[in-house]
């Protein structure tokens, strides 16, 4: 079945939400941005439900408020209307502090340009949720981040720094930083954008391979056909509006 | 590892933070450097306070002390000593000297160390016929520690070198070589006659009561000959000297902090923007606000703990070096380098220093940093300033603390409220000018010239740093400028046959023979004038205050002499020639400071008592030729002649010494001023001070670099992305080069002409007050242009080389990072 998320005349492509069922919750969520003189509308009205383990995709051609969407999800911001749960916490209801606290516990995050820090070895970077959380000793810290590196295959390179490592390495250790703290979310923003094809495509691999190992729920932003293809479910989004399925803009405008 | 560990990885994988405590340690330095010496210089003064004066008080005249005195005193310790100049011969050489006559006791107060022949005994006073003498006359006088000196019709053996005297003479006195001889030996010697410049002293010392008994109760009964002077009223005269050179040093160092601050400004906007990718990464992870602000503060502290420890070290080593230089130029001051001084106030201010400079200009990048927002990391374009309004005010607020903070420092360090609130505030003002001066500039090219426009990046931004960079030399270039003007001022070189010869205090008796036996060397000599030693009492009939005698230095004796021509340099400027006896010609600049008129009646006090002349003309004198020059000259007649001495200037050439030593010594009461010798010892003195100076200029020469370096750091990120495009493009690294070093180039053009215009403007005022000639400084300009285009072209190629030398690809990757 498609899905629209907006109360819209073509209710065969609304999505269904069911309360209180999954870890990721959005309500009737706008997301509004002062231009000017005028608001301009990114988001309209937005509501859907992720459940634990799924691996959704998160499609739209570019300024399409992907991005917008994805940090809204993260708690990375609060949308202008409308409400967002992330693994239970109504994010509204969080001091900025808490939402940060929220994601130290149960998010990890995967970026376009791999954001490792510069002057950390590829351990380091790795450890650093844990550095954060400080729920381990730093020994224990190591052994998990160590064993992360092993399972993306840069045991060899735990103490280079990023400068020295190839885009595709940066991301796997980008990979490893946001699975060492075995977060219940994974957020991957144009994770293989910045890789060429090859790259990309092990990058992928490695990216579900760990998700499924992990049991984790990943909601991945790529406007790449193919990394979209592999998840279980494809959201697009257009005109603000979240659709059910792997569509084209083209196909929508003629369906709308 | 913990965050604060990460947070400084970071930051010490950069070079901003080398730059933050480079202008922390060098403002920390300054002012620890400067409190330091004007600390260790009031301490040495303050417990030198009796000794300076060799005594609690001093009861002086210049006519032998009334016995009355003695009797006075009685129950506190006294000794007398006679200060006079003298000529002191030894074959053919001569010196004018400054001759103390001690007597037991001497001094009372502070010491006196002398290095005794090995023929002699230790004595408390020189031995009759025996004198002790500076080095500098064992020297001039080409002798040795056991032999002769001629002093006046007397010889004597020299017994000793005077090691230290903590009553050494100051002023034009402190000039001459010192003597010191017994006071039995004075008559003899008949050097004193009417007219000499003698100073009688009757030194006393006692329990501090008593003392200040003594004073309460005796000093309504001074004459108008005699003056009595307390230790601290002595110590004004070395401490007024000091506390100006205090002032100074104050005021460079409060422009070092500013420099500094700017620069750290400066700098702390490339800290925070180089860290904000890295802040926002941990806040999107789940840093929270008060872990981030945690590190941020243990950051400062450890920033502001090494800049403290660094610029108090090398403080205390520029304060070691630049007491050095002021201790020969103060050698009445017994100038000690306790390095425990420093423990009290200089370390107090260093770190009030350290902590209001790092504080209030960092606070606000810093403050940016924390707002960082986690959304960063998805939306790279997200402005950070979320609210302009609010962090408008914020920056206010943190430039009224910097305000506040910079005036506190100013305050303990000077103590003066007053004068700290108007140094800042003339500051405040001055780059305020100097900003909106700029901003015009710039804006102005930008919109006018299209082939200087792409070299402007933003105006405001620019404007910025470039009003930071022109303060920086235009204050540098002030004080070369000043510094270099005051040399010039004392090294003057005596054109060929101008008077290098001045003598005074030639008996009246001696006068002819003295002229024919110039005249027979055919020397060229000036008129011979009389001089009457004579005080200013009245104005028509009103007694000078207190402040007109100080501020016109009216309150010692003047040089009277009477003349029935004007002397060489000498212009009428209002009024008629002198006539009749009773009338009197003033200099135009003295009464114009008394508020005088033609008509006016001075009164003045002589030897022989009281006269009254009348102003008749007024004239302006050519204080710089090197003649006999005189505030006030009377109608030949008005005073008896013999009651003084005469003076005149003669031109002696080189190879007549001999001959000069031959005529000295036919005239023993004369003394002659050599004033090569003068202005050589003037010009030693300034180079002293000059050297000081030029450590101090050192420093605002670092802190204007710092400032220059910091303007460059700044756009770094900006300039390698742009350099890295145009390589893309196709710009070869020469066409890059060039447009770097024509943005550079234009922008110390700018900086140099409007400090140019500055410095010229202020220059001329302070010249105008100092009493220094008006004129600008051609020279000065074509050096501060190129200067700072070298300069700015060295520092950014040095900064930015790595654009046009590195592949793009590395450049784009490394912005990546």
């Amino acid at each position: 079945m498609s899905n629209l998320l907006s109360s819209q005349p073509h209710d065969s492509l609304a999505l269904q939400r069911v309360d209180g069922v999954g870890v990721i919750d959005a309500d009737h969520v706008s997301q509004s941005v002062r231009f000017g003189a005028k608001d301009l509308d990114i988001l309209r009205d937005i509501s859907f439900q992720i459940q634990a383990g799924e691996q959704v995709a998160i499609t739209g051609k570019s300024g399409s408020g992907k991005s917008t969407l994805l940090g809204l999800l993260a708690g990375l911001d609060l949308p202008s209307s409308g409400r967002i749960t992330l693994s239970g916490q109504n994010l509204h209801l969080l001091t900025e502090d808490q939402r940060a606290r929220l994601r130290l516990s149960d998010v990890g995050f995967i970026f376009q340009s791999f954001h490792l820090l510069s002057h950390l070895s590829a351990i380091d970077n790795v450890m650093l949720p844990l550095t954060l959380a400080r729920t381990l000793t730093r020994a224990d810290a190591y052994a998990r981040a160590a064993e992360m590196l092993v399972q993306v295959s840069l045991q060899d390179r735990m103490h280079h720094q990023p400068s020295t490592l190839s885009g595709g390495e940066q991301q796997r250790v980008a990979i490893a930083r946001a699975l060492v703290h075995r977060p219940a979310i994974v957020f991957a923003d144009e994770p293989t954008g910045n890789l060429d094809e090859e790259t990309a495509a092990q990058i992928e691999d490695v990216l579900f391979r760990l998700n499924r190992e992990h049991g984790t729920t990943l909601v991945v932003v790529t406007h790449h056909q193919q990394l979209a293809a592999r998840c279980g479910r494809v959201l697009h989004l257009h005109a603000g509006q979240l659709y059910e399925g792997q569509r084209s803009d083209h196909d929508l405008e003629q369906l709308l | 590892m913990s965050l604060f560990t990460i947070f400084c990885r970071q930051v010490l994988g950069g070079r901003t933070w080398q730059l933050l405590l480079a202008a922390l340690v060098l403002a920390v330095t300054a002012v620890t450097m400067l409190q330091f010496t004007s600390a260790t210089l009031l301490t040495a003064v303050t417990q030198q306070a009796g000794q300076l004066l060799a005594g609690d008080v001093a009861i002086t005249s210049t006519t032998p002390i009334d016995p009355m005195w003695v009797k006075r005193a009685v129950g506190l310790h006294q000794t007398s000593v006679i200060v006079f100049n003298s000529m002191a011969q030894t074959g053919d050489q001569f010196v004018l000297s400054s001759v103390k006559a001690i007597s037991t006791g001497f001094p009372l107060r502070g010491a006196l160390s002398i290095h005794y022949a090995q023929s002699s005994s230790d004595h408390p006073f020189p031995p009759s016929g025996v004198v002790w003498v500076e080095p500098r006359i064992l020297d001039l006088l080409h002798t040795t520690v056991g032999g002769q000196l001629r002093i006046g019709d007397l010889q004597f053996t020299i017994g000793g070198v005077i090691d230290r005297d903590s009553n050494r003479e100051l002023g034009m006195n402190g000039l001459s070589p010192e003597i010191i001889m017994n006071v039995s030996d004075v008559s003899q010697t008949h050097v004193i006659q009417p007219g000499s410049r003698i100073e009688y002293r009757l030194l006393l010392a006692g329990e501090s009561t008593r003392v200040q008994q003594f004073v309460d109760m005796n000093r309504p009964l001074l004459t108008s000959k005699e003056r009595m002077r307390t230790a601290t009223q002595n110590n004004d005269r070395l401490t007024r000297p000091i506390h100006l050179l205090s002032q100074y040093a104050q005021l460079t160092g409060i422009l070092v902090l500013v420099l500094c601050g700017m620069a750290l400004m400066q700098a702390s906007r490339r800290f925070a923007d180089t860290l904000q990718e890295s802040m926002a990464l941990l806040r999107c992870l789940g840093a929270s606000s008060r872990q981030l602000t945690r590190i941020y503060i243990a950051a400062l502290l450890l920033l502001l703990f090494l800049g403290l420890i660094i610029g108090s070290v090398l403080g205390v080593w520029g304060a070691y070096e630049l007491l050095s230089l002021l201790k020969n130029s103060l050698p009445s001051l017994d100038i000690r380098f306790a390095p425990s001084l420093f423990l009290r106030q200089p370390l107090l201010a260093g770190s009030m220093t350290a902590a209001i400079v790092l504080l209030g200009f960092t606070l606000p990048a810093l403050m940016r940093l924390s707002r960082v927002s986690p959304l960063r990391m998805i939306r790279g374009d997200l402005p950070v300033i979320l609210r302009p309004w609010r962090t408008g005010l914020m920056n206010v607020m943190y430039l009224l603390i910097i305000w506040v903070g910079i005036t506190g420092i100013m305050v303990q360090q000077t103590s003066e409220l007053r004068f700290s609130i108007v140094v800042v505030c003339g500051l405040t003002g001055l780059i305020a000018l100097l900003f909106a001066i700029i901003w015009g500039v710039v804006g102005l090219l930008k919109r006018l010239s299209h082939r200087l426009a792409p070299y402007i990046r933003h105006p405001l931004q620019m404007a910025i740093q470039l009003t930071s960079l022109t303060l920086g030399l235009a204050l540098i270039s002030l004080v070369v400028m000043l510094r270099h003007d005051l040399i010039r001022h004392w090294q003057v070189d005596l054109p060929p046959n101008t008077p290098n010869q001045f003598v005074y205090g030639l008996p009246a008796d001696q006068r002819t023979s003295f002229q024919e036996a110039i005249t027979v060397q055919h020397w060229s000599m000036s008129p011979m004038y009389p001089i009457i030693r004579g005080r200013l009492l009245k104005v028509n009939g009103r007694e000078l205050s207190t402040v007109e005698r100080q501020r016109n230095r009216l309150d010692r004796e003047l040089n009277l002499t009477m003349a029935a021509v004007l002397p060489e340099g000498n212009r009428l400027l209002a009024g008629q020639p002198l006539t009749k006896a009773g009338q009197i010609s003033m200099e135009q600049g003295l009464a114009e400071r008394l508020h005088l008129q033609l008509g006016d009646h001075l009164t003045f006090t002589l030897p022989e008592g009281q006269i009254t002349a009348v102003v008749t003309n007024f004239r302006s004198v050519a204080w710089n030729s090197f003649q006999p020059n005189f505030f006030f000259i009377l109608t030949p007649g008005t005073l008896d002649e013999h009651a003084g001495s005469y003076m005149a200037s003669f031109y002696v050439p080189e190879r007549a010494h001999a001959a000069l030593a031959a005529i000295v010594q036919q005239f023993p009461e004369a003394m002659l001023l050599d004033m090569e010798m003068v202005l050589g010892e003037v010009r030693h003195l300034l180079d002293l001070l000059a050297d000081a100076l030029t450590l101090l200029v050192l420093m605002v020469g670092l802190a204007g670099l710092l400032v220059l370096i910091s303007s460059l750091h700044v756009s770094l990120d900006e300039r390698s992305r742009e350099a890295a495009l145009l390589r893309v493009l196709g710009a070869t690294q020469s066409a890059l080069r060039q447009r770097i070093l024509m943005e550079l180039g234009l922008q110390a053009l700018i900086c140099a002409c409007i400090a140019i215009i500055f410095t010229e403007v202020v220059a001329a005022f302070v010249a105008h007050e100092l009493g220094l000639s008006l004129h600008g400084h051609p020279l000065f300009w074509g050096v501060m242009v190129l200067g700072m285009v070298v300069l700015s072209i060295l520092v950014g190629l040095a900064q930015l080389s790595g654009l046009w030398r590195m592949r793009p690809q590395m450049i784009l990757r490394r912005l990546q990072q």
